[in-house]
């Protein structure tokens, strides 16, 4: 059953306890250590009465959502993703794993378990964020505030936000699976992702729409990467830079790129695990 | 009941290569089996087709009376250990135990787990990392995971590979109690020969991944031919005495006779003034057998 194996991912995870740091746990650190930085130190170098200035916290918690998935993220993520999926090729224990369940439950167990993980991760960083900005604010003198309402449209843009950015992880991590089980390789599952990530980089100016509020859906399924941004910016928009430039239909169409990628890649992953040949994992 | 594994025109080729050849074997219910070959005779790409590891080129194998690699309540009846276990590193034998329960579905297992790792002797170091373990201890640890599900079928790749002899001997002990006591069908490969014909039952001598012979224990060695090996000078003197029924063998000549021929053998042999130093019977063995059916030195 597929909860039998979420159950044993899930363990197996939990003990490796290396794997579970720096795939997962090392960003939220990072985050917190870089906001901190920025509200406390940086924010010393303003004038008094600029640092003296309130601070909204759902602000601040809004942005951690939208920044937690950022690029530093995706490559600790990306190692995580490996150790995860890459495992059993590198320890040689599908021999041992692979006859106690079926091949689709053992990858879907571990793509749970890396959802989990992730979600996790994205809410460990956002909290992070959170204690960044109230201790600067506590260091700075500068009173907290929360200018938010409607608290039902400011969780509805939270989780959209959170979402956005799983989304954006599932999709990297998802690649790593289709790598993994390609390449039966942890190193070639990194660095695959890491290549795409490149060339997205490099090909997304070539590729740059004439009005870049309105990408058609063929340069968003090229680039995912830009497709996760026109999400992001459509959910966050208004509640973070005062107004919406990313028309529904759009973020529709990013979403729909996000989704074929992220499918995609599982499905494949799946479908190629399922024939692959365990001889010599 | 039917057979418990099978192999029907089982082909499995890797380019040109073809590690089974057109294989069927049937393996009956009860006892333990022993799947004897040389080095790339074919017997782990027969037990990971039958575990559902790879998929066969032509052909088909049941297990348990399902399609290996489609019946997974077949599979989860099975429990198995092929070649040298390997385990997640950072996971004690312990923790090991518990997620290869999970991912087998198997709740509340803790006393089994317990009492795995005291049959295998393994209590001791269960909360030690794998990682250290030594190959003997590692293949305990993989017999335990083999044993998890309770199973009705076990099989097992050379699964005394890396053992000390008490570590062989109590592993021996455990699969005959298994197959006696607790009533599973044990199929194992070894290339100690010694020891499968101490173990098992029947056995199948695979050859280039065609089955080369396939009967019980005690007919298979029945049927194999004892020689009397004679060490002695001078050779040659041996030889001529013997004439075509002799065959060098090494230092020593190989007699092709009859027991009740030996006596007036050894007194032609001492008339020619032959210094016999040693005079033995050799053969009747599962080694023989094993060395007459694929021609190997020895098993693999």
């Amino acid at each position: 059953m597929l909860t039998d194996a979420i159950s044993s991912e899930g363990y197996k995870l939990w003990r490796n306890r290396t794997a579970l740091f720096w795939g997962f746990g090392f960003v939220p650190l990072l985050a917190l250590a870089i906001q901190g930085f920025t509200e406390i130190y940086l924010r010393m170098q303003l004038p008094a009465a600029a640092r003296a200035m309130p601070s909204d916290i759902g602000r601040t918690i809004l942005l951690g959502a939208a920044q937690a998935s950022g690029p530093l993220t995706i490559l600790f993520i990306l190692i995580g993703a490996a150790v995860l999926f890459g495992g059993e090729y590198r320890w040689e224990t599908w021999r041992l794993m692979a006859p106690r369940n079926s091949r689709v439950n053992h990858v879907l167990g571990k793509a749970a378990v890396f959802a989990l993980a992730s979600l996790a991760t994205i809410f460990a960083i956002v909290l992070m964020h959170t204690i960044a900005g109230l201790l600067g604010s506590f260091i700075n003198g500068s009173p907290v505030e929360w200018k938010h309402d409607n608290l039902a449209i400011w969780f509805a843009v939270f989780f959209s936000l959170v979402l956005t950015a799983w989304l954006q992880l599932l999709q990297a991590g998802f690649l790593v699976a289709l790598c993994v089980v390609l390449f039966r390789s942890m190193i070639g599952a990194v660095i695959i992702p890491l290549f795409v990530g490149l060339i997205q980089a490099i090909g997304g100016q070539q590729l740059q729409a004439a009005d870049p509020t309105h990408p058609e859906l063929w340069r968003m399924l090229l680039l995912p990467g830009m497709a996760a941004d026109i999400l992001r910016a459509h959910v966050g928009g208004k509640a973070l830079m005062g107004m919406q430039m990313i028309e529904p239909k759009t973020a529709l169409l990013s979403l729909l790129a996000q989704l074929v990628w992220i499918i995609g890649a599982l499905a494949a992953a799946i479908l190629l695990f399922r024939r692959q040949d365990l001889s010599k994992e | 009941m039917s057979a418990v594994l099978e192999a029907d025109n089982l082909t499995k080729a890797y380019g040109a290569v073809k590690a089974l050849d057109g294989l069927s074997l049937s393996v009956p219910p009860g006892g333990v089996y022993g799947v004897l070959g040389p080095n790339g005779a074919g017997k782990s790409t027969l037990f990971r087709i039958w575990l559902g590891l790879i998929r066969p080129t032509e052909g088909e194998g049941r297990i348990m009376g399902g399609v290996a690699g489609k019946d997974a309540k077949a599979a989860r009846r099975t429990g198995s250990m092929i070649e040298t276990p390997r385990f997640p590193p950072f996971l004690t034998a312990r923790q090991t135990l518990v997620m290869l329960s999970r991912a087998s579905g198997l709740k509340n297992n803790a006393a089994r787990i317990d009492t795995l790792l005291d049959r295998v002797n393994l209590t001791e170091a269960a909360d030690r990392k794998v990682k250290g373990f030594s190959v003997g201890m590692a293949q305990r640890l993989g017999i335990a995971a083999a044993l998890l599900n309770e199973p009705e079928l076990l099989i097992l790749d050379e699964p005394t590979s890396g053992m000390d002899p008490a570590g062989i001997n109590e592993i021996r002990n455990l699969i005959r109690s298994l197959a006696d006591d607790d009533g599973v069908t044990v199929v194992l490969a070894s290339h100690q020969l010694a020891e499968v014909q101490r173990v098992c039952n029947r056995v199948a001598i695979l050859d280039h991944g065609k089955l080369v012979s396939e009967d019980t224990i005690d007919e298979m060695v029945s049927g194999s031919t004892q020689h009397l090996r004679i060490s002695g000078s001078p050779v040659t003197a041996i030889m001529k005495v013997l004439g075509k029924k002799g065959t060098r063998d090494g230092e020593a000549v190989l007699a092709r006779i009859d027991r009740k021929e030996a006596p007036d053998l050894i007194r032609r042999l001492v008339a020619e003034k032959v210094n016999i130093t040693e005079a033995r019977w050799v053969g009747g063995d599962l080694e023989k057998v094993f060395l007459q059916q694929t021609g190997e030195p020895r098993a693999n």
